[in-house]
């Protein structure tokens, strides 16, 4: 029968249990009872673990025993698992000899100690119905454990055996569940452990890389892909412990989508990864036929442009005869119009190029400020027509930068354009090229005194398309392309563009670009840089 | 007087050669056009003009493949080429240039006077 100390102790095993799935956790809670309740000296705990396909040997020790009285208790484990082998997983008592060395807790050896082993008892230790190992307890003293003793002792193991059986079979029926939903998913996943093998992969992933279902070296997975190193990004992943995406990665004509990402277990610590493959074949082929029908179209759009331009020229420059004023000032407007419409070709294309992510980054040594005073001199007429100074500040050690002169001429461009643009006569306009807010970065700054954007539409400002309704009227020439072109090159090179702005009293545009320069992205085509006209 | 400069114009959109024509024309320079590369490289080999105005996008032969045929020829190899174009694409253009066109230029981005002036240099 139990006393009321041990019905106290069998309710509280049992919630301990149940927070552990592992066999060597349940020794120790287990242990931590018969500590308590029992008097012996030493228990010895020999069990096959399946994970690792080896046995585990825990020793306790209340007493200050020799090692040799530690081998001896070790030594009644062994026997009695090697008597009942036949009941025993097949090839575990094989193992038994390459048993690592024990783990030990409780008080310390003493080798002096002369105590030999006075009595003991066995107890099988069963996960279920299956039996896995044995329980030692000795004593120093003669008849030390009467029967209730060793059946105490019976009923933890027991109820231990049974509490992780079915914790083990539930966790089974979820990785079989888990299992399946990997299989039945369209995209192509592939699970691998921490050793670098893949333990699973399915049936997606199997027909997109050729490889089996399992038991291979990840290397063979991830050097089929021709653009990308997979197995460093997968590294990278399980450092960080984050999950990192790779837009296009190609095995040879197709592309997929890749997703790597660290697997954990019930503890929270990674015991490997996933690595997702979502195929995007069909929707690079796309990208591709739009960009080369995106390029042909501006193509044929510019070739009737470029004939109005020039013949309106012709017309225009005198050689054809005299024109009268109104003939004049009307082939003017066509002229007028018929640039914007080149302008807006180019920024169409520009748009789209971004959009499909197929800019090109081609940085070279330039010169800033050089950069930048070729481009205000080209503004020379139209600050001449508003009567307008520009005022220049350079930090001559940010002269020499590693940048795409292109890139660089397309966002000081619009943003000087504009700054002319929405200024009013009489006005100055400002521009810096100075030491960033934040140290590794530099700021380029264009300020106006003109129109400004009302504060509610600030926000949109660098949206597609979009123009503040202040100016829809009064400057009709915009075609609201140009800030969202610039904000998507600033961005792609690792700056940031913001604005300061108040209707009736001008904006201030702030680009910040990354001093160390931009990093080459080798993207179809560069984007287009017109001349102002 | 000046030795009158021949141009060969190969280019299948007319206005375009009108165009340039027009402001070449009285300017000491005698025009001569096709509107494919095939005829526009047989042309080139057999008159030797100053100065060939070559398009990229043309039928039967276009502008690059007519580059490439014109620079296996001896006389062919050294002839003076511009790329007139609408056509705006790097790769092609980065290899027209290497193969030795005196430039590269868009169309609907020059005014016919510049393009005039430019062409007047390049005779030079």
């Amino acid at each position: 029968m139990l006393n009321g100390l041990e019905k106290i102790a069998l309710n509280t095993f049992s919630d301990d249990l149940a927070k552990t799935i592992d066999l060597g956790e349940a020794i120790d809670v287990v242990n931590k009872y018969i500590w308590e309740l029992l008097n012996y000296s030493v228990a010895v705990y020999s069990v096959y673990n399946y994970q690792d396909s080896r046995f585990e040997t825990r020793v306790y020790s209340k007493e200050a025993v020799s090692d040799k009285y530690i081998a001896q208790t070790k030594k009644i484990v062994d026997d009695f698992i090697i008597e009942n082998a036949s009941k025993m997983p097949v090839g575990a008592v094989s193992s038994i000899t390459k048993k690592p060395a024990p783990l030990l807790f409780g008080i310390h050896t003493d080798v002096n100690n002369p105590a030999e082993v006075r009595s003991s008892f066995v107890i099988p230790v069963a996960i279920g119905s299956n039996f896995v190992g044995a329980l030692c307890i000795t004593s120093t003293q003669n008849f030390n454990f009467k029967p209730d003793d060793v059946d105490l002792v019976s009923l933890f193991l027991k109820i231990a055996g049974i509490s992780i059986a079915r914790i083990q079979s539930f966790l089974q029926s979820v990785n079989s569940s888990t299992e399946s939903l990997i299989q039945s998913i369209s995209n192509g996943v592939i699970m691998f452990d921490n050793q670098a093998k893949v333990t699973l992969a399915n049936e997606a992933a199997m027909r997109y890389t050729g490889l089996p279902k399992e038991g291979y070296d990840l290397k063979e997975l991830t050097k089929l892909f021709t653009n990308i190193n997979l197995f460093a990004t997968i590294e990278e992943s399980l450092d960080k412990s984050q999950s990192i995406k790779i837009p296009r990665a190609q095995i040879s004509q197709f592309w997929y989508e890749v997703a790597v990402l660290p697997v954990r277990n019930y503890n929270s610590e990674i015991i490997g990864g996933a690595i997702i493959l979502h195929d995007i074949t069909h929707v690079v082929e796309v990208d591709k036929a739009k960009t080369e029908f995106v390029s042909l179209a501006s193509h044929q759009l510019r070739t009737p442009l470029s004939a109005i331009r020039w013949y309106t020229e012709l017309l225009l420059d005198g050689t054809q005869g005299p024109l009268l004023e109104d003939q004049k000032k009307f082939l003017e407007v066509i002229n007028e119009s018929n640039l914007r419409m080149i302008e807006l070709v180019g920024s169409l294309l520009n748009a789209s190029r971004i959009e499909l992510g197929t800019f090109a980054i081609d940085p070279k040594d330039i010169d800033l400020i050089e950069i930048s005073k070729s481009l205000i001199v080209e503004l020379e007429p139209y600050l001449k027509e508003k009567n307008l100074k520009v005022v220049e500040r350079y930090d001559e050690n940010l002269r020499k930068y590693f940048g795409d002169p292109g890139l660089l001429r397309i966002i000081f461009q619009n943003l000087l354009s504009n700054a002319v643009k929405y200024s009013l006569e009489n006005n100055t306009v400002n521009f810096s090229i100075e030491e960033g807010t934040e140290s590794n970065m530099i700021l380029i700054k264009v300020h106006d005194e003109g129109l400004g954007i009302p504060k509610k539409q600030q926000g949109m400002v660098f949206t597609k398309l979009f123009r503040a309704d202040n100016v829809k009227t009064s400057v009709p020439d915009g075609n609201g392309l140009g800030l969202y072109i610039v904000k998507s090159i600033v961005e792609e090179v690792g700056g940031k563009i913001w604005l300061e702005s108040e209707e009736d009293h001008g904006t201030t545009f702030f680009v910040h670009i990354p001093k160390v320069g931009m990093k080459e992205k080798k993207g179809s085509k560069p984007l287009e840089v017109t001349k102002l006209r | 007087m000046t030795e009158t400069k021949q141009i060969l114009i190969i280019e299948d959109e007319k206005p375009v050669t009108y165009a340039l024509d027009e402001v070449l024309r009285g300017h000491g320079c005698a025009l001569i056009s096709t509107t494919n590369g095939q005829e526009g490289l047989a042309l080139a080999l057999k008159l030797h003009p100053d100065l060939i105005v070559l398009d990229m996008i043309m039928p039967i032969m276009d502008g690059p493949a007519t580059l490439e045929n014109l620079r296996r020829d001896e006389w062919g190899k050294n002839a003076k080429v511009l790329i007139l174009t609408n056509l705006t694409d790097d790769e092609k253009k980065k290899k027209v240039l290497a193969m030795g066109a005196l430039g590269y230029i868009v169309k609907s981005d020059i005014s016919i006077s510049e393009l005039g002036e430019l062409i007047q240099k390049l005779l030079v």
